[in-house]
């Protein structure tokens, strides 16, 4: 129930006792606004605030701590509720990106298992297409092995590993050649080099362009890292005046690929950007809107992702888990499916802070 | 003043010359200019001195010239080749590393004996990031400079010269510049526009050339009245000829002061807008980019990435400020206190009925 | 002129607030000195009538002038925001994804007529100023809350942050030129000119981010919060914690503020002070047998007031500027991070009103500062100043 609104600093709920199912433990509920992240972390250390949404990096910072982890819960869960995944999307409307063999050179001199590891610190996960990586839409061959001790990958040879050596074998089967000694990639004489556009609040995204402009340069193309504002990224994309992009996409639990990847979505203010058009893949999608059949979508689905991962539309780079950092007098906290439910916390009575 | 009292056959040193040795007088003065010949240097030869590629390299028995060679890209990496024993006899520059080359597995590392000054935040080496972000603080600072003293000089000569109704509106025009928020107009336009070095040394030399102008327009007023001037109008001498050869180097002199003080402050920006995420487009090096970068977002202070930029950026901003107070103290000790008062009254007259400036 | 100085050394030290000299001089030099302004004033200044006429045309005439001046700035401001791509509601519907594609297209132009977006630009200009003569600076597209709100909320913590700023930099800056002009040419002019230029080419965004660093972090002492202007729980205390901690919040962005302010207006002071100290009444007073403290305190300082009368005007506007990157770095809800948020957010309305009123705060600041210096300084008159 809501209890005050405080404009600009807080709202504040209250259980409501009247009500006619479970009762949960807490009382109230009060949700801060803290604009800066470095502030909101002081604010739970401080014992000020007791759960904190934190930035992928002060987590990881902080759940090495462990001093740190003794006081708070330091949770890190995947959850299908809200899936959100990183990708670069090729435009096929370019003479570089219309082959599907540049694209996937593009996609093997991005070492993706060196970025989870290294700029996201090991939280994250390598993807390969669009949808949630635990769900049964995902095609088994193109899993990723889960973590230690799990089943392996059942057929490794398949996802597009980290190699730019083939890289370099499938432009030049593609036809790039070095003809004017230049270094650099052309073909009819134009030269591989294009722009690679990025929002420019994200420090991430301008980390990934400067790897990205580095591995390029090794196989012989020419990466012009663009930042733009984050709106005249969206009006570009409306209009379709780029030639790479990096972005994500946040997604549901139940997810419907029929706005990125069907050819009716390019253009129109659809959301196809980069242009992708497969009739294979038009059809599964217009059947699998119309599959009520749980196990029969799931099976559309995954042939979806094969066509994907072949065409390459989008290099899917990595998806990140939800993080939560919550203070240890809370007892009860289980991490469910769908993410914490706190109406099942309590916390013992010597501990109560508020009244 | 008794500098001048040197009695020679000729006419004796020149206003230039004057100022020049009362510059060179202090230690300090002299120091700056040496600073600022070095930095010049480093980033004219900064190629040479920060880069993955030797300059001289010995593969399968013969000579190569890689750091010398015209290519847009070269993707061999020569210190692979070193290791493995294919190549021989390489020198490399005394940093030997690419500004934009990244290593993942080694970001964010303090100083050490490989990377002198650390690395930042994709691997790539800081001192040399330091070395090439010269180039584009000092050639920012240059250009927008010259932009806006240009601007200035030309706008400045022509309300001096006309006075009258066209002086009015002109000031009016530029006080109308003057009122917006400059550095809040810059970061409108840097956001509005696309990112590009050339842009940004436009938009900071078209928003600072109101200093000038005033310089400009005030000595003019006083140097129309002068006879050299009359002197050469009734000779029917062309326009351009009267402003720029005859009363401009007269009015040089402040304006020269102004520029350098421009220099610094212009440097000032550049790295504030870098700071602010609107500098250059990355992997371009810009100082103010790397010092955005010592506090990140979880509180971790990577002091490495704070200090050394920022001291960069310090130390240039400071020896272009004192070499132009040394300029200013040596054209005139006294020019300090004279064109620093309330600009508009300044113009009236006192009740002695003696011209205040 | 200035020779005279050097042979007759003295110190400024024995006028510390605590003594008995410090009170001697504000109660014989001081206070006389704000009665005679006081009682001009009282009397209607300029005590000639033609004068006072002059006076108040010339007011009448810059205040004229003004409203082109501010017409121009706010062209100037509105073209380029709207010469520039993107838009604030494509902005604020951004990557949701969840939207049906042809919804997402109605929804678009609806925003966009709500907020007048499609209209042409002059006819968007011409209902802009239609509104804002009834000072109505419309509503901001992002925080959806009228234009006003947000100013008359933000805009008093940067007037805070900045008055304090300068009533540091006026204590410290005074009794430093003042010093530096009393002994020009020596170890304490030099040392104090090259000081104060190394604190005024420190770059504001670094010293800020080695104060969070060092100072605010685990790092090194953690003795000051990194970020905010309050500490969460503030509302709930009594006042004077709740003061004692908005100060502590304020203590390292005001330090970023002031030392830049040091160098300038400590050159300022002593440029003055050198000027007057060369002026024959100066002379005449030492000959007189006047001590020189009694000189530079009772008659030099007085004449040099004047110009940081009018500095002081200038530099309230000139501080909004700097304060932008401050209150980005410490994140302090002032008008320079709102004015920042709002350019990155395209967010014209509050683009357009900050323009507009630190305009006019420029303007009137250059008015009231040559006013002030008419008060003080009898000697100028209006006739043809413009």
């Amino acid at each position: 129930m809501f209890d005050r609104w405080d404009v600009g600093r807080q709202v504040v709920l209250r259980r409501n006792e009247n009500y006619w199912g479970r009762k949960p433990k807490l009382k109230k509920v009060a949700y801060q606004f803290i604009a800066n992240p470095v502030a909101s972390v002081q604010a739970l250390r401080s014992h000020q605030v007791d759960i904190v949404i934190p930035e992928p990096e002060q987590f990881a910072e902080l759940a090495d701590n462990s001093r740190f982890s003794k006081e708070f819960y330091c949770l890190s869960y995947w959850t299908p509720s809200t899936p959100f995944y990183y990708y670069i999307g090729w435009n096929q409307g370019t003479p570089f990106f219309s082959d599907r063999l540049v694209r996937r050179a593009m996609t093997g001199i991005i070492n993706r298992q060196e970025i989870v590891a290294h700029l996201l610190q090991g939280h994250g996960r390598q993807i390969t297409g669009p949808f949630y990586f635990l769900s049964p839409d995902n095609d088994p061959r193109l899993a990723l092995p889960l973590g230690a001790g799990a089943p392996p990958a059942q057929a490794p040879g398949l996802i597009i590993a980290y190699d730019p050596q083939t890289s370099r074998q499938l432009l030049d089967k593609a036809g790039w050649r070095d003809t004017d000694g230049d270094g650099l990639r052309d073909k009819d004489g134009v030269s591989l080099r294009f722009k690679f556009m990025y929002a420019n609040s994200y420090a991430l995204f301008e980390r990934l362009a400067k790897l990205l402009k580095d591995e390029a340069a090794k196989v012989g193309v020419e990466v012009i890292a663009e930042p733009c504002e984050w709106s005249i990224l969206w009006d570009r994309l409306n209009h379709r005046e780029f030639q790479a992009y990096i972005a994500g996409w946040a997604g549901d639990a139940v997810e419907d690929p029929y706005q990125l990847f069907h050819s009716s979505q390019i253009g129109n203010g659809g959301f196809n950007f980069v242009g992708f058009r497969n009739p294979d893949a038009d059809a599964i999608i217009e059947q699998a809107r119309r599959t009520v059949n749980d196990a029969e979508r799931h099976g559309l689905y995954q042939r979806l992702h094969g066509i994907l991962h072949e065409e390459q539309p989008y290099t899917f780079l990595f998806t990140r888990p939800t993080f939560r950092l919550l203070d240890r007098r809370f007892k009860n906290v289980v991490v469910h499916k769908l993410s914490l439910d706190y109406l099942e916390w309590y916390v013992p009575k010597r501990q109560h802070r508020y009244q | 003043m008794s500098k001048q009292s040197q009695k020679r056959p000729n006419w004796g040193l020149s206003h230039g010359e004057l100022v020049w040795r009362q510059f060179t007088k202090s230690w300090l003065n002299v120091a700056c200019l040496v600073f600022v010949a070095f930095l010049l240097l480093l980033a004219v030869f900064a190629p040479f001195l920060a880069s993955d590629r030797p300059f001289i390299i010995r593969i399968d028995g013969r000579w190569h010239f890689p750091l010398f060679k015209n290519l847009q890209l070269d993707a061999t990496d020569y210190k692979v080749l070193v290791a493995l024993g294919k190549a021989t006899n390489a020198i490399f520059p005394p940093v030997p590393y690419g500004y934009d080359r990244t290593d993942l597995k080694l970001c964010r590392q303090p100083p050490s004996r490989q990377h002198w000054l650390g690395t930042d935040d994709v691997g790539a080496d800081v001192l040399c990031r330091l070395i090439h972000g010269s180039r584009i603080s000092l050639s920012v600072g240059f250009v927008a400079v010259g932009i806006s003293t240009i601007i200035g000089i030309i706008v400045g000569a022509i309300l001096g010269y006309f006075g009258g109704k066209i002086d009015f509106i002109g000031m009016r025009i530029v006080e109308a510049v003057m009122a917006i928020p400059v550095f809040f107009l810059i970061i409108t336009m840097m956001a509005f526009f696309p990112r590009s070095i050339l842009n940004t040394m436009i938009i900071i030399g078209v928003t600072g050339w109101t200093g000038s102008a005033r310089f400009i327009r005030a000595d003019f007023l006083k140097l129309r009245q002068q006879n050299f001037v009359q002197a050469a109008i009734s000779l029917a001498l062309p326009l351009c000829s009267i402003l720029f050869r005859h009363m401009l180097p007269n009015a040089l002199a402040p304006v020269l002061v102004n520029a350098t003080f421009g220099i610094s402050s212009a440097i000032f920006i550049e790295a504030a807008l870098s700071f602010l995420g609107f500098g250059v487009a990355p992997p371009t090096p810009s100082w103010g980019q790397m010092l955005s970068l010592g506090v990140s977002t979880s509180g971790r202070f990577l002091w490495w990435l704070a200090l050394f930029p920022g001291l960069a950026i310090f130390l240039t901003v400071m020896a272009y400020n004192l070499a132009g107070e040394g300029l200013r103290d040596a054209i005139d000790p006294r020019f300090s206190s004279l064109v620093t008062r309330a600009p508009s009254l300044v113009r009236g007259r006192t009740k002695e009925g003696g011209r205040w400036m | 002129m200035v020779r005279a100085q050097k042979a007759a050394p003295i110190s400024i030290v024995g006028y510390a607030p605590h003594t008995a000299k410090f009170r001697k001089w504000y109660a014989e030099i001081c206070i006389p000195y704000f009665r005679t302004c006081a009682g001009r004033l009282a009397r209607g200044f300029p005590p000639e009538g033609v004068l006072r006429t002059a006076m108040i045309a010339y007011i009448i005439r810059r205040l004229l002038l003004m409203i082109p001046t501010l017409l121009g700035v706010t062209i100037v401001v509105f073209a380029i925001s709207r010469i520039a791509p993107g838009d604030p509601v494509s902005l604020s519907m951004g990557a949701s994804g969840q939207m049906d594609t042809q919804q997402a297209a109605d929804v678009r132009v609806t925003r966009m007529s709500l907020y007048g977006l499609d209209k042409p630009v002059y006819v968007q200009y011409a209902g802009w100023l239609g509104h804002v003569v009834h000072l109505d600076f419309g509503d901001s597209v992002k925080h959806r809350r009228p234009v006003i709100e947000l100013i008359k909320e933000r805009l008093p913590v940067t007037l805070t942050l900045n008055l304090i700023a300068l009533a540091i930099v006026y204590a410290v800056s005074l009794p430093v030129g003042i010093l530096a002009a009393v002994k020009h040419g020596r170890f304490f002019d030099r040392a104090s000119s090259v000081i104060l230029l190394m604190l005024w080419s420190l770059p504001v965004m670094w010293v800020g981010q080695m104060l969070i660093g060092y100072f605010t972090g685990p790092t090194f002492k953690n003795w000051f919060p990194p970020a905010g202007l309050s500490s969460n729980n503030a509302e709930q205390l009594p006042f004077l914690p709740w003061l004692a901690d908005r100060l502590w919040h304020l203590v390292l962005p005001v330090l970023c503020l002031t030392y830049t302010g040091f160098a300038y207006l400590a050159k300022q002071v002593r440029a003055a002070m050198l000027d007057n100290l060369g002026m024959d009444y100066v002379r005449t007073a030492r000959a007189k047998g006047l001590s020189a403290s009694a000189v530079i305190l009772r008659h030099a300082f007085r004449n040099s007031i004047i110009p940081l009368i009018t500095i002081m005007a200038t530099l309230l506007p000139a501080m909004f500027a700097g304060s932008v990157i401050i209150e980005k770095i410490f994140s302090i809800p002032g008008m320079g991070l709102l004015a920042f948020e709002a350019v990155t957010n395209r967010d014209y309305n509050v683009v357009m009103a900050v323009a507009t009123i630190a305009g006019v705060l420029n303007l009137i600041g250059l008015l009231l500062a040559d006013i002030a210096y008419a008060i003080a300084d009898p000697r100028i008159s209006f006739d043809r100043a413009v």
